[in-house]
């Protein structure tokens, strides 16, 4: 009888990639044909990542949101299982309910979440055209005390010059982790460019060193970032006159 | 009879660059009767090149503090005090008066900084840059070595420590890795309560400036002893996920010291711990513990029991799941439609529903061989017993 | 004997106090929520009685009264009964902390202003305490309670407190004890006036000021080791003639962070107060009335960052104007001057004239200029203002006037024990 027998369990660390996807009406037409794409394209990567990586498996999780929000599946799926159906664009822009659903899901009871030992942080990544239409700040707090979302990989995709790049700055914690792209072909690249570099970086075993992987994967996306044409990385950036009433005082 | 050991090895993922294990730990039993066990676990990070050094000085001021302080300390202060848990200080928090074991827990810990700092600090003075630091080491973080005010991160550790004396036993805690304890009820808790600041792949640390405020510990004094107490770095925990494998780890532990005695025990260990990082966290790997052969004897039967609770509990929840599963699938084909997402979701449940039965099958499988096994130690205790009368 | 829900005792004036629950208790006794005559009060009762003099003592200190609000002193006291007896005093409000909280940093002032208040009214406590002829024998960090928001600060267990010269026979805390009185002195004003800047160095800094390398040496605090860190052997932790007792990396760390955070005039004082000399010469001690003039310097030097918005110090002493937050220079150009006294002017300080915990003006912004300063009057009654051109000006409670060079100021009545103070604006 060995220590590690049939009877101990040894399971393999898992990384989970979360899409937050806008369905709102304004997302018709060639923007969401483009996502669904680019998902599509991009998870046979996610399971080569996946493969051929020692360190943890990769899942995938999707949520859309308009009106209400939907999973795509009712649990994280392997890469490699996932199957992607287009999602369809109509309504409003529910960011703070999915803000709610993603926290109540980033947790181990009743969520997607497994022990923290033997996971790795997850990866978040949230594509908007729009701004929020319900009260997203309620949703945002929620999401902002959850430990798992604390130590996640955030990055936004704002899609076009609608997109309400304050509130994508609030939800990745910082304006370099917000790309905006401007045309359908820098999205579809954008969304394989941060889905791949989020995944690698995300599902390695870390060092706790000096650089947080969440710098690392907005460094290389910022790269990365400077070849694709129409994409772009956000960049951050008044009196009466009291001159009579000081001649008075003088 | 109290027993001790320990064992530390390099993590696979550190063999890539020949990074030495940066696991340090130690184990004693003293002639006074104070038993104590360590792990430390140096931060892996290019910044903590020296790491391994700061572990294993940690190992040696825990030991000399501990035994100052087991000297020194009135045992009275302990006497007869029920088990006693207290968590790491944040802020915000307004809590009652510390008691005088507190204030006793505080001095032992500033003083296991202080001289670790000591120690740390004549390391980096008396130790040139080595061809490896050279090699591997980013310049900025040599040059921390000369920059007083943060050399310490260089050599950051975690540290995890348990001490027993014929009349009392404390536990304490900074940083992750996991602390299990084993005793008749229940059979296994975490005695040393967690600090929620380490989550993930981050963990506090001896180097931190607020140290002294992350300790947490534990004590008792009114006669109960755990059987045994384990003590394992992060790279044991990370590579079992859920707490109930690591524990089914140590119970898989204690039946081979039971069975198959010490010797054969620790080559196990030294043989596995590595194929465990190679198949798991990929990390240094240290554990550390203190049993009671005889207790552990006396109470064999119902480790075996608790493992065949633990794999009844999962065909439990398999089982359901195979039937919440079927019957969605049914619900899917009966209704029959040409609806895409349908088609998709069948072909997940039949997919699940197979994962699920493989599982079902490991898990009957495992029940199978923790039978035999209760039933060979069953009859080895009926055979002892009459061998006594 | 402890008392049970609903037992009554028998106060000496003749009514009765109804116990309704347990407060906490501690080494001495228990204290009880009671109701006296439909008013809740605090009851503390001993488990085991002390002596007569201390009954007799208790009995002197109700009838003389609190020395200063800043004390929940014994207002009535009970009969001798159940084999005990006990005193009633008021209630402490909740939002009141230990003093523990603080050093233990579970607890944080919202701000420097807050901190400096609480060392005020301490100050102002003790000096009173004295001046009614007390000394307070076992002064140590269960004493205080303190207000976060704003430093307001209650002094509890005045039982204690004894007639200058008689021994109380209650044993203090030796980290707050003189050094002559952990080697077995009498306790008094003097030994008061060392624990007071003790405990002011810890309302400051978060640490005690011997507890550095040499006290966490030892795995280990036994009695004689106690008495060697905090008598015979004691060490300012920044002594400037014996560096062997820094604070320590990882354990002392409120106090390497604040100490360089605060001005050198009580940087200074302190070292001063920890010198050998003060240690082992209790009577060239500093008095109350000393250190509250300290304590206006330093909060003369606690100003608002005109560049980040946030509470900086300047140390006028030393000419050090950045801004211990942002790291940007602060413009002390624009000063009060009052005496001998500078106060610097950045919008949103406030300034204090005398030694109260009340601002007396603050400095802000001209209602549609944010280019120009203005003083507002915050005091009840009206100042005079004399302009350079010979104009004279009054500003009423509320109103302001601008900072512009060479405007003087008459406070009138408007400062409380400081009438007819004045001023003049440079900028």
């Amino acid at each position: 009888m060995g220590l590690l027998d049939e009877t101990v369990s040894v399971p393999r660390r898992t990384m989970t990639l979360f899409f937050l996807i806008d369905t709102s009406g304004s997302m018709e037409g060639n923007k969401i044909g483009a996502v669904n794409d680019a998902v599509v394209n991009v998870l046979p990567m996610l399971n080569d990542i996946s493969e051929t990586n020692p360190d943890a498996e990769i899942k995938v999780a999707a949520l859309e949101f308009s009106n209400g929000v939907n999973w795509l599946y009712d649990e994280p799926k392997l890469a490699k299982d996932f199957i992607w159906q287009d999602v369809v664009a109509s309504g409003l822009t529910s960011l703070g309910a999915a803000c709610s659903e993603l926290a109540s899901k980033l947790s181990r009871s009743g969520g997607f979440m497994q022990s923290a030992s033997g996971s790795f942080a997850p990866a978040i990544i949230l594509l908007s055209d729009g701004g929020p239409t319900d009260d997203y700040n309620s949703g945002l707090a929620k999401l902002k005390a959850n430990n798992w979302f604390k130590s996640a990989i955030k990055i936004a995709i704002a899609i076009g010059d609608d997109a309400d790049k304050d509130v994508l700055k609030e939800f990745t914690g910082s304006s370099e982790a917000v790309i905006t792209v401007h045309n359908i072909d820098a999205l579809k690249q954008i969304i394989r460019v941060v889905a791949v570099t989020s995944s690698q970086i995300g599902s390695k075993s870390s060092t706790a060193g000096e650089i947080t992987k969440q710098e690392q994967v907005v460094k290389d996306i910022q790269d990365a970032t400077q070849n694709i044409d129409g994409a772009e990385t956000s960049d951050s950036t008044s009196t009466i006159d009291s001159s009579q009433y000081i001649d008075d005082w003088g | 009879m109290i027993e001790s050991y320990s064992f530390s090895c390099q993590g696979e993922s550190h063999k890539a660059d020949n990074k030495p294990c940066q696991d340090a730990s130690f184990h004693a039993v003293y002639e006074n009767g104070l038993a104590i066990a360590v792990v430390c676990d140096g931060h892996g990070g290019e910044r903590y090149f020296r790491s391994d050094v700061g572990s294993r000085m940690a190992t040696e001021v825990i030991l000399d503090t501990v035994r100052t302080f087991v000297e020194n300390i009135d045992k009275n202060l302990f006497i007869s005090k029920p088990f006693t848990a207290q968590e790491a200080i944040t802020s915000e928090e307004v809590v009652k008066k510390q008691t005088p074991i507190d204030v006793a827990f505080r001095q032992l810990f500033s003083s296991i900084i202080y001289q670790w700092n000591q120690k740390i600090a004549e390391h980096a003075a008396n130790t040139t840059i080595s061809e490896w630091e050279q090699q591997h080491v980013d310049p900025k973080y040599i040059n921390e070595l000369s920059t007083s005010e943060t050399f310490e991160k260089i050599y950051g550790c975690t540290l995890m420590a348990y001490a027993q004396t014929s009349d009392y036993w404390f536990a304490f805690h900074l940083g992750d890795g996991k602390c299990i304890s084993f005793q008749e009820d229940p059979l296994w808790m975490e005695p040393i309560p967690w600090d929620d600041r380490c989550f993930l792949n981050k963990t506090t640390s001896i180097c931190d400036s607020g140290a002294i405020n992350e300790f947490r510990y534990c004590y008792q004094g009114d006669g109960h002893f755990p059987m045994a107490v384990f003590l394992g770095s992060d790279g044991i925990d990370d590579s079992f996920g859920e707490i109930e494998n690591l524990v089914n780890f140590y119970i898989q532990v204690i039946k081979m010291l039971v069975n198959d005695g010490r010797e054969e025990t620790v080559k196990s260990i030294e043989k596995e711990l590595p194929q465990l990082s190679a198949i798991g966290s990929k990390d240094d790997m240290s554990v550390a513990f203190i049993y009671n052969l005889n207790a552990l004897q006396t109470h064999i039967v119902e480790f075996i029991q608790y493992q065949i609770k633990l794999v009844t509990d999962k065909v439990q929840t398999t089982d359901k799941r195979i039937k919440q599963l079927t019957q969605k699938l049914d619900y899917l084909e009966d209704a029959g439609t040409d609806n895409e997402k349908d088609k998709i979701e069948a072909a997940y449940a039949r997919q699940d529903i197979e994962r699920a039965n493989e599982e079902r099958n490991k898990l009957l499988f495992k029940h199978e061989a923790l039978m035999q096994q209760l039933s060979l130690s069953l009859s080895k205790e009926l055979h002892k017993n009459g061998e006594a009368k | 004997m402890e008392l049970k829900k609903g037992a009554r005792v028998n106060l000496t004036f003749g009514n009765q106090a109804t116990v309704i629950k347990e407060l906490g208790r501690g080494g001495q006794g228990i204290v009880y929520l009671v109701d006296l005559d439909g008013q809740r009060m605090a009851l503390k009762w001993y488990i085991t009685p002390p002596d007569e003099k201390f009954y007799k003592n208790l009995e002197r200190n109700i009838r003389q009264g609190a020395p200063s609000d800043a004390f929940i002193w014994p207002e009535y006291l009970t009969q001798k009964e159940n084999g005990s007896f006990g005193y009633i005093m008021k209630l402490r409000p909740s939002d009141y902390f230990e003093f523990g909280n603080y050093l233990l940093a579970r607890k944080n002032f919202k701000s420097f202003n807050a901190m400096l208040a609480a060392a005020m009214k301490i100050c102002n406590g003790f000096m009173m305490l004295h001046r009614f002829g007390y000394s307070y024998q076992d002064l140590n960090d269960g004493n205080f309670f303190i207000r976060p928001t704003d430093g307001d600060v209650l002094i509890c267990d005045n039982d204690n407190v004894m007639p200058q010269g008689e021994k109380s026979g209650i044993m203090g805390k030796a980290r707050y004890m003189a050094p002559e009185i952990v080697a077995g002195g009498i306790p008094d004003k003097y030994s008061d006036r060392f624990s007071l800047s003790v405990i002011l160095f810890m309302l400051f800094f978060a640490n005690h000021p011997f507890e550095g390398a040499k006290v966490v040496a030892c795995p280990c605090m036994t009695e004689t080791f106690e008495k060697r860190f905090y008598g015979s052997e004691a060490i300012f932790i920044y002594s400037p003639s014996d560096k062997s007792n820094l604070p320590v990396r990882g354990v002392h760390q409120n106090v390497i962070k604040r100490w360089p955070l605060f001005p050198s005039t009580l940087k200074k004082t302190f070292i001063d107060q920890f010198s050998e000399e003060k240690l082992w010469h209790p009577n060239t001690r500093m008095i109350e009335q000393e250190w509250e003039r300290i304590i206006s310097k330093v909060r003369d030097e606690l100003v608002v960052c005109p560049h980040c918005h946030e509470e900086t110090f300047v140390d006028i002493e030393d000419n050090k104007f950045k801004c211990i937050n942002c790291g940007d220079d602060i413009d002390v150009t624009k000063q009060l001057k009052l005496n001998n006294r500078s106060l610097i002017l950045t919008a949103g300080t406030k300034l204090y004239i005398n030694h109260d915990n009340t601002p007396d003006a603050e400095v802000d912004f001209f209602p549609s200029d944010k280019n120009l300063l203005v003083i507002r009057n915050l005091t009840q009654s009206c100042w005079h203002i004399d302009t350079p051109s010979g104009k004279v000006k009054v500003v009423n409670p509320n109103e302001f006037l601008p900072i512009l060079n060479g405007l003087k100021i008459s406070f009138g009545s408007s400062i409380k024990e400081a009438a007819g103070t004045k001023g003049e604006v440079i900028a």
